[in-house]
This record gives C-alpha cells, sequence and structure tokens, in this order.
C-alpha cells in the first residue's frame, strides 16, 4: 500500500513572505489533541483512512521484527 | 505463540463476501470516521439469526478462528457459542477479530439506526457513526476507552464544523 503523510493545514497563499513574520498555527487543542492529524484525515476517503491505519499496523509489524532479527 | 497480523481489509472483504450482516464498531469504526486512533482488533457487531449465524461461522473457519483465551486453551468459536456469548474474542489467521453480539445492551438491530453505510473499495459496509462508538465507549469507561475519548469527541466536533 501507498504510504502518505499528513499535507499542510495552511495554504501557500497564507504563507508571509518574511519567515520571521511566521507562526505557526496551533497544531493541539486545548486538551491535547492533534488537530492536524484529525484535520488530515477527514481529507481522505473511508478506504484511504482505511489504509492508513493499515500502514501504521505494517510499519510497526516491520519494525518488531526487524528488531527480532 | 506470535499473533497474525491485523487485515482489516481482508476480514471485511471475506464478512462481506460470505453475506454476513454485520456493523464495524469501536476502533475501526472510529478510523473509517475519519478519527487518526490505531487499533489491531477488528470489532463486529453480528445479526444473530441462524442463518447468518452459520454465514459467520463459515467466515471464522476459514480464517481459522479461535479465542484468544489467557490460559492458552484452543477453544473453537461454534455457531452455539456465538448465539449465546456477547463477547467472543477471538484470533485469526488475519488478526485478532473481536465478535460481539451486543454493545453495553445494544444488539445489531438496536445498533442498525445509529450506522452509516460506507463505501470501502468494492465493500459497502454498516459503520457505527461516530457519535454512538463515543457513546459506546463512554459507557464501557475503561481505560483504553478513555484514553482515546478526546480525539473521538474532537473529530466529531471537527467533521461537524
Amino acid at each position: 500500500m501507498e504510504s502518505r503523510r499528513p499535507t499542510p493545514c495552511v495554504r501557500a497563499s497564507e504563507v508571509p513572505s518574511s519567515p520571521e513574520a511566521v507562526e505557526p498555527s496551533e497544531a493541539y487543542s486545548e486538551d491535547g489533541v492533534d488537530v492536524s492529524l484529525i484535520r488530515w484525515m477527514l481529507e481522505l476517503g473511508p478506504k484511504e483512512r482505511l489504509e492508513a491505519a493499515q500502514d501504521m499496523i505494517d510499519t510497526v509489524w516491520m519494525l518488531r521484527e526487524a528488531a527480532e532479527a | 505463540m506470535r499473533q497474525q497480523k491485523p487485515r482489516y481489509f481482508q476480514l471485511l472483504q471475506l464478512l462481506s463476501s460470505h453475506d454476513v450482516d454485520f456493523i464495524v464498531v469501536g476502533g475501526v469504526a472510529a478510523i473509517l470516521e475519519g478519527a487518526p486512533i490505531t487499533t489491531l482488533d477488528l470489532d463486529i457487531v453480528y445479526e444473530r439469526s441462524g442463518e447468518n449465524l452459520e454465514r459467520l461461522m463459515e467466515v471464522l473457519r476459514t480464517v481459522k478462528a479461535s479465542y484468544r483465551d489467557p490460559a492458552g486453551r484452543h477453544i473453537v468459536p461454534t455457531v452455539d457459542r456465538l448465539a449465546t456469548n456477547r463477547m467472543n474474542l477471538l484470533k485469526t489467521d488475519l488478526g485478532p477479530l473481536d465478535v460481539i453480539a451486543s454493545i453495553s445492551g445494544a444488539d445489531y438491530e438496536d445498533l442498525l439506526e445509529s450506522t452509516r453505510t460506507r463505501q470501502v473499495a468494492e465493500l459497502r459496509l454498516q459503520v457505527l457513526e461516530l457519535a454512538k462508538v463515543i457513546e459506546t465507549k463512554e459507557l464501557a469507561n475503561r481505560d483504553k476507552d478513555r484514553a482515546v475519548l478526546p480525539v473521538l469527541r474532537k473529530t466529531l466536533e471537527l467533521k461537524a464544523q
């Protein structure tokens, strides 16, 4: 399965020209939830969401097998 | 013995191809609804008619299902067990599968009105709505449920925006 990464939450047109002016938007809500990951998942369809979860499992399994080798 | 790697899609494909009537609940339902969480098992609530239990048993035989018995005994599911047990926590060739007759007193028929049909590739799945997943986890109130609730609640909030 193709691996996917979270898409940026800020549009290119919204990025200030001066790097000093950049203030990252809050990725975490007040209760510590990573909102950027939720927004990323909500951009995906159900099939892609399931694939993302499966990718995670596959990666963990691969790392576990490598550690045991 | 090492546990098999979960393969959600293949399990769902097998259940669908055998015309099993079931609802996807728990963590995989939350994932399908957009929550960025992980889970190792697929939880389903099944319809308990005799015909459906036979279809479900056929799938369970195909994936060599047995109970995740803490004592390590090899106990296989049967139609009788599926008809009477509320929770059937199984290991299969395609990973852990929790086959559940009812959650918090609600069975397949009760939960059906709180589902939505999700198209996942060629599969049409009945998936428990996120609000109902949250409700069931609040009622279960186990550590693992409480741990994931903030993410589920925030996902529901963002979906509504």
